[in-house]
């Protein structure tokens, strides 16, 4: 099998909050955790099998500013060649900073010259921190300053509001790793397919060790866009806890008077969810559908990775 | 979802007395297990100087009054008035005030073991004792070491052994060395599931039905082979009783967990709430009206669910049983071959129980069949305590 290999710069000025993310997200961390974390110096580099086939090269580049001199200054052809996806994090209560803006103009410059297909995210973090009724304008604010600074960007970024205390990390970070999965499309049309077989509302595909969306289906209207990623937070903590007490997660199983949910581990590096408000459709028949079809869901994953 | 939960008349319910030095983390404990305020944000809690009183009227075992009584240094802040469901009262008034004490079933004594006050802890520790006993003798008390997430296993130990000795000791000097045995210490931070199990265990001593819970528990336990069995309260995520088998930590912990995210998944999936939510606008939800609309529709419990509460505008309390479901039922798989089965079996009320899996899969129907031989046994229970507290 060939290797694709994808490499992410994850920038931003010390103590924004990245390696604490990248340890939330990869490194099965609680977010209490992170508050032990040291700044990192120079550049931790770790690979990630995702989905198996996908391996990420993070890059996690330390903020002081001595090392952000240095990035794009003299490592600037080393960090900023190559490059699939750079993740730019702003502190929500230091967005003002014009050092923090100026650094990150150059690190837009350095990748519009060097890796000009590279798609940019810009996180505004620690959202947790602002005032709920002062979240919306201080992103919508903060975006738009994002904007004038990167308009040399070939592809514009596109910008988050993000805290690792709720799902916003998970709706975040699974749009950046969907956005290296190049045919989500055909994968959604099968779990259309699936859905519609099942005669279920919705069917969700998560990737299995994270947690994060990568792709859905639904046959049914549902109010809130980001369930998915509610659903990620849910079980991610769940599976922490069930690593506490030395077991792993497997399946859960739901029904009230509206719903039956299972969620099942499916594919070798997947999980599915499947929500069903048939009253006819019965639990066994959904689990014995699920299995039936992992096979091929098996071989569709492997073709969309190539 | 039934009727409103307020089975007692108010002056029926049992009142736990919550004090301790200010800072100590009586509001944030407060908040953490009644208001579902996720503990990072206990950091924004304004340290205040009046005395609170909350209804708790959750599920028919989980029914008392709590007061927050905020530790006051000295006298300064005796003029500080406070008004709470048309009773005024200053904080010096019912600090000395006995009778405030006579009302009490327990008392819940927090201590900061962060902070370098423990003298001075100690002394209003004391002070509490003596005033509570003399006017309640059979009061329960109880000594939170808290903030523990600071301290290694071995630290905790150390903590507790050190109080224990000191307050042994002082106890025995003013002739009340009786009451030593019946004070407990636990161990809590609100940032681990230790401050739910200590509460759990405080609730329970005030609780008439504990031993008939615990023996129709075992019974459940016994025939079906199961491992353990918690009966939550699912509002507060407090266990109201368990058989009679030792409780290990992690099981409470795990059980714990599902319960909580059997209620995050339904919330997000019940129409209901989503209806509710659109009705409301959102934005008017907030203090008393919040009580009332959660009561009014079908609701009672307090607080709002972590998942609903992320929602901007501080979203509408939901009535979080599960939602606005009943009948829920849920089974949660581990790789150590063990079962999680949880079932709905009254109001507000969720039998959380450990299995083997194995057992699951040969004995589902016996399960099943005993589990429905235990709600109707709870429902006797439940009946029988209404009509006597009417
Ligand atoms: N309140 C809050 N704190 C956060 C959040 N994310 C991270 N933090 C805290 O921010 C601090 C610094 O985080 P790090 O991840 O080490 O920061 P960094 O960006 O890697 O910093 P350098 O390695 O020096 O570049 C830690 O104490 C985290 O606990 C968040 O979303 N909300
Ligand atoms: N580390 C830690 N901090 C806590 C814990 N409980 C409360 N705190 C913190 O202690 C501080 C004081 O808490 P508060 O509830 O206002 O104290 P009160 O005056 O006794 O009501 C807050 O900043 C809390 O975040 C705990 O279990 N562990
Ligand atoms: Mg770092």
């Amino acid at each position: 099998m060939v290797q694709d290999k994808k490499k992410l710069l994850l920038m931003g000025k010390s103590g924004a909050g990245k390696t604490s993310m990248r340890s939330i997200v990869f490194a099965n961390y609680v977010p209490r955790d992170t508050e032990r974390l040291g700044a990192t110096i120079d550049v931790e580099r770790s690979h990630i099998r995702f989905l198996g086939d996908l391996v990420l090269s993070l890059w996690d580049c330390g903020g002081q500013d001595s090392f952000m001199e240095n990035f794009v200054g003299a490592q600037r052809e080393n960090v900023f060649n190559g490059v699939a996806v750079m993740i730019y994090v702003f502190d929500a209560e230091f967005r003002q900073d014009p050092k923090d803006m100026s650094y990150f103009r150059m690190c837009c410059e350095s990748i519009a010259a060097k890796s000009p297909q590279c798609r940019v995210f810009c996180l505004v973090h620690k959202m947790d921190l602002i005032h709920e009724e002062n979240r919306e304008s201080v992103f919508a604010e903060q975006s738009s300053a994002i904007r004038r600074v990167s308009h040399m960007l070939p592809v514009p970024a596109e910008c988050f509001s993000t805290s690792i205390w709720d799902e916003t990390l998970y709706r975040a970070w699974s749009s950046i790793v969907c956005s290296l999965v190049s045919n989500v499309s055909t994968l959604e049309a099968n779990l259309r397919a699936l859905c519609v077989a099942c005669e279920a509302d919705e069917v969700v595909l998560f990737e299995r060790a994270t947690f994060l969306v990568i792709a859905q289906a639904h046959t049914k209207p549902h109010e809130d866009v980001h369930r998915f990623e509610k659903i990620s937070n849910i079980i991610k903590q769940f599976k922490l806890s069930c690593n506490k007490s030395r077991s792993q997660f497997e399946s859960l199983q739901l029904q009230n008077e509206s719903i039956t949910a299972l969620i099942d581990n499916f594919t070798q590096y997947t999980c599915v969810m499947l929500i069903t408000s048939d009253r006819r459709a019965r639990p066994a028949i959904t689990t014995f559908n699920v299995h039936n079809v992992r096979d091929y869901f098996e071989r569709l994953l492997e073709q969309v990775l190539d | 979802a039934g009727a409103r939960n307020e089975l007692f008349a108010a002056g029926k319910k049992p009142n736990i007395m919550m004090t301790g030095l200010p800072r100590s983390g009586k509001t944030s404990i407060l908040s953490v297990l009644f208001q579902k305020v996720s503990p990072h944000e206990t950091l924004f809690l304004d340290s205040s100087d009046k005395v609170v009183k909350h209804e708790i009227e959750n599920s028919a075992f989980c029914q008392f009054q709590l007061w927050d009584v905020p530790g006051v240094n000295g006298s300064s802040n005796a003029a500080n008035a406070f008004s709470h469901t048309g009773a005024s009262l200053s904080v010096h008034s019912v600090v000395s005030n006995d009778s405030v004490f006579s009302d009490c079933a327990a008392v819940i004594f927090v201590i900061d073991v962060t902070s370098e006050e423990t003298d001075e802890a100690l002394q209003r520790l004391h002070h509490t004792i003596t005033r509570a006993v003399a006017t309640n003798p059979n009061v329960f008390i109880e000594v939170f070491i808290h903030k523990a997430d600071a301290l290694t296993e071995e630290q905790k130990v150390q903590c507790q052994r050190e109080l224990q000795g000191r307050i042994d000791e002082e106890l025995e000097e003013v002739g009340l060395p009786g009451v030593s045995a019946r004070i407990r210490y636990r161990a809590t931070s609100i940032f681990d599931h230790s401050v739910y199990e200590a509460f759990s265990q405080v609730v329970q001593n005030l609780i008439p039905e504990t031993h008939t819970l615990e023996s129709m528990l075992d019974f459940l336990v016994n025939n079906c082979g199961m491992e353990k069995a918690f009966l939550f309260d699912v509002v507060s995520k407090l266990y109201v009783a368990t058989d009679s088998t030792p409780v290990h930590p992690e099981d409470f912990e795990l059980c714990s967990d599902m319960i909580e995210v059997i209620i995050d998944v339904s919330c997000i999936y019940d129409s209901g709430l989503q209806d509710a939510a659109r009705a409301s606008g959102n934005a008017q939800w907030s203090g008393a009206d919040a009580e009332n609309a959660g009561t009014g529709s079908g609701g009672g419990g307090n607080g709002s669910s972590s998942a609903a509460a992320a929602d901007s505008n501080r979203a509408p309390p939901p009535p979080v049983n599960f939602g606005y479901q009943t009948h829920s039922s849920a089974t949660i798989r581990l790789s150590n071959n063990m079962v999680l089965y949880l079932k709905e079996v009254s109001n507000y009320l969720a039998l959380c129980c450990i299995v083997r899996s194995d057992v699951f899969d040969a004995a589902l129907g016996l399960i099943e069949y005993n589990v429905g031989v235990f709600k109707e046994g709870l429902q006797r229970v439940i009946q029988y305590r209404v009509d006597s507290n009417r």
